[in-house]
């Protein structure tokens, strides 16, 4: 069967119609269900440990920069988040404290001591425990329901995040409500995009991997 | 005495216009142009950067593409992706694009125009050739300074600029990958050094 060009532009503006509505927006009683499923996952999630993958795509160049590693939480506010490939790195957050390993060059700072760090801490808090990951005092959140998973589309009204983001997308699983996907847009339209996978919950993660070594 | 005083003084003056080439040999020029052979078909690469400045550690990477000849165009980025700085050298001259903050400083956009221009600057035209125990060496300028490529069996070792006949800023290379050398950069008058390591392809 030969298609036309118009018959083809036709089935691509349908696919793309497919595309756009397979994005349903969530009603407000959806949107408080979503919410309560994800604080409810997060307080019953006492440690995490799962991979990530880091894409970082930069409109010059051709090929985008990617790096994966593993990320830990445990509650009482501690995370690793460790970078294998291409290199090793990693920061933890303990007690109010940030240690970085870069590649052996470590470095401990107090979060007191910048508000910048402080507000990392609670991002990434927020990134691994889905605890007050919708922050609607700085960003204009709308929901929606993709497949099966769910879609916070955050714009920021925040000025000191607006210098940096227009947006930031946040992937939940419809069944587990954990994070899959976090893809933040900066005003170029370059954008870093972080996927989560093997997740695995409430295993008993040694103090160890949150000691400043 | 005072003749003393006045041979020492002129000795000091001596040796301070003595010039960085001094103990070189002049040879003719092997080539006209010269360009490092890891810039040879360089299209696109990502490095891991880190900064040691006066005590302080900064790292990240840095995402590098060739854009024509002397054109080159760069971003700084955190570990976490974050996009710090992005900016392109064209003949030498800086054009910036975005800068967070704190690295929008003339003193520090002027730093990594120099420092990179050392170290991506192609078909540089050759002014003199010298011999030096077991390097040839070729003189050109780059920020309108004298530089000298050290170069061992056709391999560039290091890249030294000059001023006022003194090192400014030299440049190591050691080459465990086949493709591009890892690179330092080290300064005279301050204390920055940055180092550069290829990142493997994804």
């Amino acid at each position: 069967m030969k298609l036309t060009l118009k018959q083809l532009f036709t089935a691509l503006g349908l696919l793309a119609g497919i595309f756009v509505f397979s994005q349903a927006q969530l009603t407000s009683e959806e949107i408080k269900n979503f919410k309560s499923n994800v604080s409810s996952m997060s307080k019953k999630m006492t440690s995490l440990q799962c991979d990530f993958k880091q894409t970082k795509h930069l409109d010059f160049m051709e090929n985008d920069v990617v790096s994966s590693g593993n990320l830990y939480y445990k509650s009482g506010s501690k995370i690793r988040w460790e970078y294998i490939s291409p290199f090793s790195y990693y920061v933890i957050f303990n007690q109010e404290k940030m240690f970085v390993n870069d590649n052996g060059k470590k470095k401990q700072t107090d979060l007191s001591s910048s508000k910048l760090l402080k507000d990392l801490n609670r991002v990434m808090l927020g990134t691994v425990s889905g605890s007050g990951i919708f922050d609607e005092e700085k960003f204009t959140i709308s929901y929606y329901k993709t497949g099966n998973d769910f879609l916070a589309k955050m714009v920021p009204t925040d000025k000191n995040y607006k210098k940096y983001i227009t947006q930031i997308d946040l992937t939940f699983d419809g069944k587990s409500f954990h994070l899959k996907k976090m893809k933040s847009t900066e005003i170029s339209l370059d954008y870093t995009l972080i996927e989560f996978s093997n997740h695995k919950k409430n295993l008993n993660l040694a103090d160890e991997i949150f000691s400043f070594k | 005495m005072k003749t003393l005083v006045r041979l020492g003084l002129i000795l000091i003056f001596l040796s301070s216009c003595a010039s960085y080439m001094d103990s070189f040999t002049e040879i003719e020029k092997p080539i006209e142009y010269y360009t490092p052979e890891f810039l040879n078909g360089f299209e696109e690469n990502s490095f891991k950067i880190s900064i040691e400045a006066y005590g302080n550690h900064f790292g990240g990477i840095l995402a590098v593409k060739k854009l024509d000849e002397n054109h080159f165009r760069f971003a700084f980025l955190n570990e976490f992706g974050g996009k710090m700085l992005d900016f392109e050298l064209i003949e030498q001259k800086l054009k910036l694009h975005y800068a967070i903050e704190a690295l929008n400083r003339k003193a520090i956009l002027r730093l990594l125009e120099t420092d990179f221009n050392l170290l991506f600057h192609e078909n540089n035209p050759i002014l003199n050739a010298f011999q030096a125990e077991q390097f040839l060496v070729l003189n050109a300028e780059i920020n309108q300074k004298p530089v000298y490529y050290f170069l061992e069996n056709n391999r560039l070792q290091k890249t030294i600029s000059t001023g006022r006949n003194k090192e400014k800023t030299r440049l190591e290379y050691r080459y465990d990958s086949p493709e591009f050398p890892e690179v330092v950069i080290s300064h005279q008058n301050f204390k920055i050094k940055i180092y550069l390591h290829l990142l493997n392809k994804n």
